[in-house]
């Protein structure tokens, strides 16, 4: 290669490295790893707290502020307070797995919806959360999955 | 920002496994360059050409030795045994994220670094368990743009 060549390539690869370093740190790495990009999420947020009928007693107090997901979308579960598994039923089960688990503080993604769904569904599935302190806390919440919205079409209402 | 780790299960035709991982020693920080905090996720990933796809059932990444950068403690809390994070395979990439990096996890002088050991764990629908041994590079000194251009 002349040298001509190689300071164009050269003055291209910085071209190309300036513009890859004015990305976020984010975009940087999704186009370093070509990660796909990742489905709309849902949170789930588990907190263990004081039983309100008896304050010796632990509970888990779960908080979402969404009602559903579409199968387009996908749900993340953390847990601050220890550390915390997620276990579907295997024959009842939105997803392509039925158990999961992540040290106290982490986040799991289901991933999007495997099953297929026409018609909303309601899904059950348990949160067990171990404190560093010991107590072993369950509870049962169910997962709603709607199929994807529709747009609605524009309605031509006939006159009178 | 989320360091993410790329687990990659590959078959051949006679049925042989073989996983890879990228990049093997992650190098975090407790903030990054935009004073975020800097946590690591995993993403399971198989080439839709592999023989009899999808072969992925489970990934597992654990920290034998407690704590990790990862872990939360607290005063008079017990560390757990070992620190586990486990997610199902799934067609769209089955992910698993840690806490952010602990600010206990690295010594606190600018040019302390500290290694920490895990393995990762994948196993297949055909009950064939794939291991690797990789590393997290806790560093003091915040990582940039250039870090993971480079890891």
């Amino acid at each position: 290669m002349s040298d001509t060549q190689d300071i164009v390539q050269g003055s291209r690869v910085d071209e190309l490295r300036k513009a890859v370093l004015s990305l976020k740190l984010e975009e940087v790495q999704q186009l370093v790893y070509n990660l796909p990009p990742r489905p709309p999420t849902k949170l789930v947020t588990i907190r263990v707290v004081r039983d309100p009928q008896n304050s010796k007693e632990k509970i888990l107090q779960v908080k979402q502020d969404w009602s559903s997901i579409t199968t387009n979308e996908q749900v993340a579960w953390t847990c601050p307070d220890g550390r915390l598994e997620i276990r579907f039923s295997r024959a009842r089960n939105p997803f392509a797995g039925d158990s999961y688990e992540v040290a106290r503080g982490g986040k799991l993604y289901s991933g999007k919806p495997v099953a297929r769904i026409t018609k909303e569904q309601a899904f059950k599935y348990v949160l067990l959360v171990t404190t560093p302190d010991g107590f072993f806390l369950t509870q049962t919440v169910e997962l709603k999955v709607t199929p994807p919205s529709v747009p609605t079409k524009a309605r031509t209402g006939k006159s009178k | 920002m989320e360091r993410v780790i790329t687990v990659t299960l590959h078959k051949d035709t006679a049925g042989n496994y073989s996983l890879s991982i990228h990049p093997l020693t992650v190098i975090v920080s407790v903030i990054d360059e935009e004073n975020a905090n800097v946590n690591v996720r995993w993403v399971l990933n198989e080439d839709p050409t592999n023989p009899g796809f999808p072969n992925a059932r489970k990934l597992t990444a654990t920290f034998a030795q407690v704590p990790s950068p990862f872990t939360i403690t607290s005063s008079g809390e017990s560390l757990p045994a070992a620190e586990n994070y486990t997610t199902p395979a799934s067609g769209s990439g089955a992910e698993v994220a840690t806490a952010p990096v602990q600010e206990a996890a690295v010594g606190s002088r600018e040019n302390d670094i500290a290694l920490y050991k895990y393995n990762v764990v994948v196993e297949t629908n055909d009950n064939k368990t794939l291991t690797l041994d990789p590393d997290v590079k806790v560093r003091r000194r915040k990582i940039t743009r250039d870090t993971i251009l480079g890891h």
